[in-house]
């Protein structure tokens, strides 16, 4: 598990229209430059915010990920409020 | 000339993203606020502005953090962010008083990380926004590592303030300053959404009466447990250092939850 793979893959789709792009019409493809484990890549993939909070993203990288794929405030902050967090 | 014009802002992007989310009377005077800030920074006929922001992952990662950085490019692209509702475009720089600034600070023993190139995000865009909507002054974004362990103390921070006024005092060019941060906001953290009023005003206080030792002490955990967005003022510390013989003059400040942000507008004369 890497978090600093999965975070350099979130800081780069943010701050770069054109790596947006290409991560939006093919994540798949996009992620390949990075070395990531299969659970990474699925979070990354199914947007599983809650497992991506928990991991350690950063909240100034994930929040705007999350932003970027059209989450609303309100269920981002269900999702990184499950399981006991508050 | 010294620096003609100073002033200390909130940046959260909710002010641009998300207009019509708060309060309208209380967004109102917001804007009237920075609306001043405006009218009294063009009075001073500034030819260039010295932004102090905060870094969010825009121009850094992990693999390189600087405490400090000081752009030095012929323009700016930004606001990176799509969503901010500012129009994307770029800025003019000032390569050339970015160095001076860059050499006195050496000279002075504060050694500031340097970038050719560097995109601005809502912490530089959101105050150009009310300030210089039309971006014809040239910037120099000057940012501070204020999101990920260790970043610079208060303390440096204000010495680096101290620095810069000195380098500004020798320089003929006319320069504005404008901080931006700020102020209790914990950004994405599941504690979202909680602002410390009181911290902020008291905050406020403390730079407004110069109470320098204490408004240069408070620990990381202090700041970290109000919110991580509360590290900003970071920024704020270092206009204090640039601004020290002139007075501050609070114009705005609400805790605003629909914007997740402790909300100050500060002025110097």
């Amino acid at each position: 598990m890497s978090l600093y793979q999965v975070q350099k893959l979130i800081q780069t789709v943010n701050r770069d229209e054109k790596s947006r792009a290409k991560f939006l019409a093919s994540n798949k493809n996009f992620m390949g430059q990075f070395e990531l484990t299969l659970k990474e890549k699925e979070a990354l993939v199914k947007l599983e915010i809650q497992v991506l909070y928990e991991m350690g993203v950063h909240p100034l990288l994930l929040r705007p990920f999350t932003i970027i794929h059209g989450i609303t405030e309100s269920d981002y902050l269900q999702s990184i409020k499950k399981k006991g967090k508050s | 000339m010294p620096m003609v014009f100073a002033c200390s802002v909130s940046h959260t992007p909710g002010i641009r993203a998300w207009p019509d989310a708060p309060d309208t009377e209380i967004k109102e005077q917001l804007y009237k606020g920075f609306s001043v800030l405006r009218k009294k920074m063009l009075a001073t006929e500034p030819e260039t502005l010295l932004i102090i922001s905060s870094e969010h992952f825009t121009n850094f990662f992990l693999d390189c953090m600087p405490a400090f950085t000081i752009g030095q490019a012929k323009e700016y692209f930004g606001p990176v962010e799509p969503w901010i509702k500012i129009k994307q475009g770029t800025t003019i720089g000032d390569p050339s008083l970015s160095k001076r600034l860059l050499d006195a600070c050496y000279k002075d023993g504060i050694e500031l990380a340097y970038s050719h190139e560097m995109k601005l995000d809502h912490g530089t865009m959101i105050p150009l926004s009310f300030l210089d909507p039309t971006r014809e002054l040239p910037i120099i974004p000057l940012i501070i590592n204020a999101m990920t362990y260790p970043m610079p103390t208060q303390k440096r921070c204000y010495e680096l303030g101290k620095t810069l006024y000195k380098a500004l005092k020798s320089e003929k060019k006319r320069v504005a300053v404008i901080a931006a941060g700020g102020l209790s906001h914990a950004p994405g953290e599941h504690t979202h959404g909680k602002i410390d009023a009181q911290f902020d005003r008291e905050f406020i206080r403390l730079i407004v009466e110069k109470d320098v030792d204490t408004f240069t002490s408070f620990t990381d955990e202090e700041l970290e447990s109000r919110g991580l967005g509360t590290h900003e003022i970071r920024t704020w510390v270092t206009l204090a250092g640039v601004a020290k013989d002139l007075k501050a003059t609070p114009l705005f400040y609400e805790p605003i939850p629909a914007w997740a942000t402790g909300c100050g507008l500060l002025c110097y004369d």
